[in-house]
């Protein structure tokens, strides 16, 4: 992608005004995204990103700055330009590159870009065929494709040079259900970090029928409880609870500035004793692997939670500083438009031992949460929301009737401790997760569990 | 760059090709930004970069593609690839490059005079910024963020059809979030401005938007669930209303997505709501001459007195309904495909004053912030749940902070039962696009809490 004497000059003019640290991104990236609506393909838009940032560091102190032309002189130019935010003189850093390779964690079989775009449509139209067959009250699919090919080279003044090939696919649909003057919606999908081969072993026609089934259900559905209840939510997605209510809390970028409730409890006991996580980017093609992150550190499984003890925290190079503590090789960025940091790669609650039925059964009064949305947090307070699209009443140990969207609030120190069942069967899913390095492909996933109370921003039946 | 003999090669290519309009849309842009911490310059990043589009039209079919590899512009493998994105267009609504509008608006958006303001004084600026909100009360505790960002960006369009426009402009933002702490309980603020001028932007006016609300908040408990009348913050409403700015689309309506169809000229809101687009807003920051086909681009009212007035088009389909466009064809950037979106959108002010409303209300809350918007709401029944937090309002008074309440209603509904605008109109950065909202009162919706 650039040859390592253009590396080299560039990381040299990125220290030539006593910057302790320097770092090259280059990201070439084949970007393809097709959206189908009645059965029809709308839109297909292909195009190829291209860029390089540079990155310094004196002490606490970055510089970023990026560029779309990689020829010397201007890498360069901008890499002088952007030292002389930092002022002193060069400290005369020696370093030698060697030039890592991928082990070939996260391989494509069938790269997208060799796959024909008629046969990306032929899938789409399996899902959303398959979705409108449902009913005739399904009045509307979207199915949306997408496929990228990431190529990065990372090297920076302290020796690293590490190049990696990453691949996303993902299709996603959505059906909207009408009965007199009710609208409603329902969304499945299915992503990885692979190739094409993907859609060998999922089924896309079951993820139209799936978002139909939750589009028809809701158009039954009442009014969610309004008030503190017991709530069972399920697996795979569910997962976005611990993402909000405690993920971000335990990236640097909020720790490393006491900005997050968990600063300063490492060794502590943060969460129910059944409670233990991971963010672990080695999962072979996952949604949220990588071989090297964004900084060239190789991706790990990073213990953040044992037995409700806080074990770890997600760190990247600028934030070790601030907090003394080792990188953890999940720093990330969307593209070269950004500097990286601390982020979640694919982050887990893992599976315990009760059966999913236990939860229920247990439960006088409460919401099960069968799919969820999406969410936030506020790392500084802990308070988190996220969102439930498909949930129905559990009443005297059983799932009765569906109830609408509502939204489910807490803050994270309090909820960690209220997980009193974790489920046995585990299930990842994927995610988009936007912060300051921009929106990165975010797994995250759980068994089943049972929180004993939780907010539900419900409606009270009028 | 996109210079003549760039243009020149890709549509020789695109005509030897056979294809029947095609349009090359450029968008580049500079920006500075700066955050420091503890008074010191904590991240500083600079940044110069663009991207080009390229659609055409082939047997009526249009394609798309782009390239950000702007140092060797490959013409010949652009035009592939779109017409390789065209072929496998099945829907076969009309298509259309546009020869352009008879006049364009010429608008104030582009302050030259703005872009050389010595970085000393934005560095010092914002070291002085940080200082000052500490110094300012004993409970303000650090930064959780902050940063100025400063941006020039230009987007030219050129087609076939013999159009040619181009637009620059230029913004300044400066915002802050604040933590504050008393007692173990921890609250934070934001605050912002933002200008065409880093010199217009007002420290004060940040240190207010940022601690005026944190440090009332502290100390905020969880409300019992009720059904009451709820007082949004004209900021706060903004945000919520342009998470809906997707029912006006005649996309959508057209696709069955907008519960908005067949609703023209029909009453969907309370008689006071009065709802613009406005392009041409002064100051506005989705503020633009033409859309993203270089069609004109003008005022209008989307809702007066209650009643839907028109829908927002572009060219596709403004021609399927028979109508002129609107000018409202959108592109999120060039590596977007054409859709169709507001621009400056806002809520006219009613004729109440702030006091006025809350002295209304006996019994309710007064909502300063929601929170979850892009997870917490479905735009195509109109439901939201949302997080958020504010004050009860007891016997016409605003009283307690209260926080952990979700608030949640439906949107139509809501419309209908707006009962009081306030005369505070403020813009927001916060939502989907430039938003305004004056202070709303609704009769009732669900809080939820203990």
């Amino acid at each position: 992608m650039l040859n390592k004497k253009v590396i080299e000059e560039v990381l040299y003019a990125a220290l030539s005004t006593g910057g302790d640290f320097a770092e090259i991104f280059v990201e070439d990236r084949l970007n393809t995204s097709i959206e189908m609506m009645q059965h029809k393909v709308e839109r297909a838009l292909s195009g190829r990103d291209f860029g390089i940032g540079i990155r310094i560091f004196k002490g606490f102190n970055s510089v970023y700055t990026y560029t779309n032309f990689s020829d010397r002189g201007q890498l360069i130019k901008i890499a002088k330009e952007a030292a002389v935010a930092l002022e002193g003189v060069p400290q005369n850093m020696r370093f030698d590159l060697v030039l890592r390779k991928p082990e070939s964690l996260h391989l494509a079989k069938v790269k997208p870009q060799d796959v024909s775009k008629s046969t990306k449509v032929e899938l789409m139209r399996k899902a959303s065929r398959s979705s409108g067959d449902v009913s005739n009250k399904i009045n509307q699919v979207i199915v949306n494709y997408m496929d990228y090919n990431q190529r990065v080279l990372i090297a920076n003044s302290e020796g690293v040079w590490a190049e990696d090939d990453r691949y996303r696919t993902r299709l996603m649909v959505s059906a909207v259900a009408e009965s007199g003057e009710k609208m409603e919606s329902g969304r499945a999908g299915k992503g990885a970090g692979s190739g094409f081969e993907l859609y060998d072993r999922i089924d896309v026609a079951g993820l139209g029928r799936e978002a139909s089934r939750i589009a028809l259900t809701m158009l039954d559905a009442g009014s969610a409880p309004s008030g503190k209840f017991p709530v069972v939510l399920d697996n795979a997605f569910g997962g976005v609870i611990f993402h909000e209510a405690c993920g971000h809390g335990l990236e640097a970028t909020a720790v490393a500035k006491g900005n997050s409730v968990f600063a300063g409890k490492m060794g502590e006991k943060i969460a129910s004793s059944i409670v233990s996580a991971v963010d672990d980017g080695t999962i072979p093609n996952e949604w949220g692997s990588a071989s090297f992150d964004d900084e060239g550190t190789p991706t790990r499984r990073n213990l953040l939670i044992n037995e409700g003890v806080l074990t770890g925290y997600m760190i990247d190079k600028l934030n070790a500083r601030r907090m003394k503590m080792p990188i953890t090789g999940s720093s990330r960025r969307q593209s070269y438009q950004y500097a990286p940091t601390s982020r979640m790669t694919n982050t887990y609650i893992l599976g315990g031992n009760t059966a999913f039925e236990d939860m229920i059964s247990s439960t006088n009064y409460g919401l099960y949460a069968k799919n969820l949305g999406g969410g936030s947090v506020n790392p500084a307070t802990g308070e988190f929301n996220f969102s439930v699209q498909e949930g129905y009443l559990i009443e005297d140990g059983k799932i009765t009737k569906p109830v609408k969207g509502a939204t489910l609030i807490g803050t994270g120190l309090e909820i960690l401790n209220k997980i009193e069942m974790v489920g046995d069967n585990f299930e990842s899913s994927e995610g988009m997760c936007g912060s300051v390095s921009g929106s990165i492909p975010a797994g995250l996933g759980q068994p089943p569990l049972k929180v004993s109370e939780i907010t539900i921003g419900g409606r009270e039946d009028a | 760059m996109l210079n003549e003999q760039v243009i020149k090669d890709i549509f020789d290519s695109g005509e030897n090709k056979g294809v029947s309009a095609q349009e090359l849309y450029y968008q580049s842009s500079k920006e500075v930004n700066i955050s420091v911490f503890q008074g010191e310059i904590d991240k500083y990043s600079i940044s110069e970069d663009g991207g080009l589009s390229y659609r055409a039209i082939k047997d009526g079919k249009m394609g798309y593609t782009y390239t950000e590899r702007l140092d060797n512009v490959d013409g010949e493998r652009l035009v592939s690839e779109a017409l390789e994105n065209a072929k496998i267009i099945e829907a076969d609504d009309p298509m259309f490059i546009y020869s352009g509008s008879k006049a364009y608006a010429s608008l104030n958006i582009f302050n030259e005079a703005a872009t050389d303001r010595p970085m000393a004084d934005k560095i010092a600026f914002m070291l002085s910024l940080e200082e000052s909100l500490l110094a300012r009360d004993p409970r303000v505790k650090r930064l959780a963020g902050n940063s100025l960002n400063e941006g020039i960006s230009e987007k030219i369009i050129v087609n076939s059809e013999g159009l040619r426009l181009s637009e620059k402009s230029n913004y300044c933002l400066v915002y802050v979030s604040v933590v504050v702490e008393a007692d173990g309980d921890v609250r934070t603020g934001l605050g912002y401005d933002v200008a065409d001028d880093f010199e217009k932007i007002s420290k004060d006016k940040i240190i207010d938007m940022a601690l005026s609300e944190a440090l009332s908040m502290l100390g905020a408990k969880p409300m019992k669930s009720k059904e009451c009348p709820v007082v949004m913050k004209n900021t706060t409403f903004a945000q919520l209303m342009s998470a809906f700015n997707g029912l006006y689309s005649a996309e959508r309506i057209h696709k069955g997505l907008s519960k908005f169809k067949n609703k023209i000229e029909t009453q969907v809101a309370s008689e006071y709501v009065n709802i613009y687009d406005d392009p041409h807003l002064e100051k506005g920051l989705a503020t633009t001459a033409f859309d993203a086909e270089g069609v004109a681009t003008y005022k209008k009212a989307l809702i007066q007195k209650g009643v839907l007035k028109t829908y927002l088009y572009d060219l596709k389909t403004a021609n399927i309904d028979g109508v002129a466009p609107t000018g409202n064809a959108s592109k999120g950037s060039y590596k977007g495909t054409v859709g169709i979106a507001p621009s400056n959108v806002y809520l006219g002010s009613g004729e109440h004053t702030f006091d006025q409303i809350i002295q209304s209300v006996e019994d309710g809350v007064y909502l300063v912030n929601v929170t979850g918007l892009h997870a917490g709401l479905n735009t195509i029944s109109g439901d939201f749940s949302l997080e958020c937090y504010g004050y009860v309002i007891r016997d016409g008074k605003i009283s307690e902070p209260t926080t952990q309440i979700t608030v949640s209603g439906n949107y139509f509904e809501l419309l209908m039962a707006i009962e009081m605008l306030g005369d505070d109109l403020t813009f927001t950065i916060l939502g989907s696009g430039y938003v305004g909202a004056p202070t709303v009162k609704v009769k009732a919706l669900s809080i939820s809490g203990i």
